[in-house]
C-alpha cells in the first residue's frame, strides 16, 4: 500500500489477506481492508500467485501500515505469472513519479501517518 | 435501462431478509459494469441479523434463532426489522471522494438533508453519524463493492432495542444490561412516511450528483448477480467467515464514540460505558467493587474501543 492509498483509507481496523497459494488476476483484490465501517479492496496490478503474506504482523499492529506502509506495513508478495509483460501497463522512473504527482493532485490527497 | 445522466431510483418495497442484503450488491456489480448510479429503497420482510464483512460470528449471542447474513461492507453485528427502512446508494468509484471519510460523509449529507425534509432534525456529527442531538438515528456502512461504492442507511421508524440488545453475545447479564441502557439511550427510532423519504432522498441525492432522478429496475445482469449472491448468503462458509483473535475483552458499539466494554481480572468482571473517551458508567461483578487491578483493566478497556 502506497502512503496516497493508507491516508485515503483512514485508520485500518481489520484486513483479510488472500494466502499463500490462492491465484490473483490483473486488477483482482489481494485483500480487504477496513477503516470506520468501510470495507474496500486492494488491487494486484498483475496476476499470478501469492507467495508470502504479512498477515502475522497486522495480527500485532493493526496499524502498521498506516505508519510505515513501504517497509513494516507490507501486504503481500505475488510472483507474477509472466515476468516481463506484467510490468507493460506499469510506468517506471520519472514518468511514473509525474503521472503518480498529477493523480495525487487530482484526488486533493495530503500525505500523514498515525503516530499513535 | 436508464441513460448516464441520470441517478436510477428503485423501490423494491417489502422483501425478504435475505433480498434485503443481497439486492444492494448485485446493484454493486451492475454500477460496477456500466448501470447507472443508484439509489434503492427496501423493507426488510422479518427480522434477521447482519454481521460486517470482517466481523467474527463468534460476536453474536449463541441464543440468536435468527438467520444471519454477512454484508460486504463494514461496521458490527446488528439486528434488523421491518422497522428500518432502508436505502443504498451506488455510485462509481470514480465519483466518490478520494478519502474514504469523505466519501461517506459527502453521500450521507443527502440522507440527512432528506431527513430534514421529511420534518426530522437531523444532523451529521463529527464522526459521520447521522444524529438527533446526540441520539443515532440511522445506522449505516460503507464500502467498495466491486468498482462501486457504496452507502447503506436505515430510517429508523420503530427500534426494537432489547432484540438489538440480545443478539449480541455479552460476557455476563450486567454487560448485556448496560448495553441495552446505552442502546436505550443513544439509539433513537424517528416515525417518519418512509415514501416522503423516499422522495426526497432522491431528489437531494440527485442534487449532490448532478444527476435526474428517474424510477428503474435491475438489469438482466444485476438479477444474474442477484441469483448468485443469494446463494452466496446463505452458503454457512460464507456466513461464518474466518476465525478473528479475541484479545479477552468484550467490546459493543453503542454509536459512533459511545460504546461498553467489559473484561476480567483476578474473579473480577468490569463493565464499564464510554462516552468520547470518558468512563461514564462502571460495574463490578466480585467480592471486591474497589480491587487493585480496577484502574489498570479500566485503562486496558478504555485504549481498546470497539470498531
Amino acid at each position: 500500500m502506497t502512503d496516497v492509498a493508507q491516508t485515503r483509507m483512514g485508520r485500518m481496523v481489520s484486513i483479510l489477506i488472500k494466502k499463500p497459494g490462492r491465484r490473483v488476476k490483473t486488477g483482482g483484490s489481494v485483500a480487504t481492508v477496513e477503516s470506520a465501517k468501510w470495507v474496500g479492496p486492494i488491487h494486484t496490478p498483475f496476476a499470478g500467485e501469492v507467495i508470502d503474506t504479512n498477515m502475522a504482523t497486522f495480527s500485532e499492529d493493526i496499524l502498521i501500515a498506516n505508519r510505515d506502509p513501504y517497509e513494516a506495513g507490507w501486504i503481500t508478495v505475488i510472483r507474477p505469472d509472466d515476468f516481463e509483460s506484467p510490468y507493460r501497463p506499469l510506468l517506471a522512473g520519472e514518468e511514473a513519479l509525474e503521472a503518480y504527482i498529477r493523480r495525487i493532485d487530482e484526488l486533493d490527497i495530503s500525505c500523514f501517518r498515525c503516530e499513535d | 435501462m436508464t441513460g448516464e445522466s441520470t441517478l436510477r431510483v428503485i423501490d423494491f418495497g417489502r422483501v425478504s431478509g435475505l433480498r434485503s442484503q443481497t439486492l444492494w450488491h448485485a446493484i454493486a456489480h451492475g454500477v460496477s459494469s456500466g448501470a447507472p448510479p443508484t439509489l434503492s429503497f427496501m423493507l426488510p420482510g422479518e427480522p434477521y441479523v447482519s454481521i460486517g464483512y470482517h466481523r467474527s460470528i463468534d460476536e453474536i449471542s449463541p441464543e440468536n434463532e435468527l438467520p444471519v447474513f454477512r454484508r460486504m461492507v463494514g461496521g458490527g453485528p446488528v439486528y434488523i426489522d421491518d422497522g428500518q427502512y432502508f436505502f443504498q446508494i451506488v455510485i462509481p468509484v470514480a465519483m466518490a471522494p478520494a478519502r474514504r471519510g469523505d466519501a461517506i460523509r459527502s453521500l450521507l449529507e443527502p440522507a440527512v438533508e432528506a431527513f430534514n425534509d421529511v420534518g426530522i432534525s437531523a444532523s451529521l456529527d463529527e464522526r459521520n453519524e447521522v444524529v438527533l442531538g446526540d441520539r443515532k438515528i440511522c445506522g449505516h456502512a460503507a464500502g467498495q463493492i466491486s468498482q462501486a461504492v457504496v452507502i447503506v442507511g436505515n430510517l429508523i421508524t420503530r427500534f426494537d432495542h432489547d432484540a438489538a440488545a440480545s443478539i449480541v453475545k455479552a460476557p455476563s447479564e450486567v454487560a448485556r444490561e448496560e448495553f441495552l441502557a446505552q442502546m436505550r439511550r443513544y439509539v433513537l427510532a424517528t416515525p417518519a412516511d418512509p415514501g416522503l423519504f423516499l422522495e426526497a432522498a432522491a431528489r437531494r441525492y440527485g442534487e449532490k450528483l448532478g444527476l435526474g432522478a428517474e424510477p428503474g429496475t435491475l438489469t438482466d445482469e444485476e438479477q444474474d448477480q442477484l441469483n448468485g449472491f443469494d446463494t452466496l448468503f446463505v452458503d454457512p462458509e460464507w456466513v461464518d467467515g474466518l476465525p478473528t483473535r479475541e484479545n479477552g475483552m468484550w467490546r459493543a458499539k453503542v454509536k459512533s464514540g459511545v460504546w461498553v466494554g467489559s473484561a476480567t481480572c483476578n474473579g473480577h468482571r468490569v463493565t464499564a460505558s464510554f462516552h468520547d473517551d470518558e468512563i461514564k458508567e462502571v460495574r463490578v461483578e466480585g467480592p471486591d467493587e474497589t480491587f487493585e487491578e480496577l484502574d489498570q483493566l479500566l485503562a486496558a478497556l478504555a485504549a481498546n474501543p470497539p470498531i
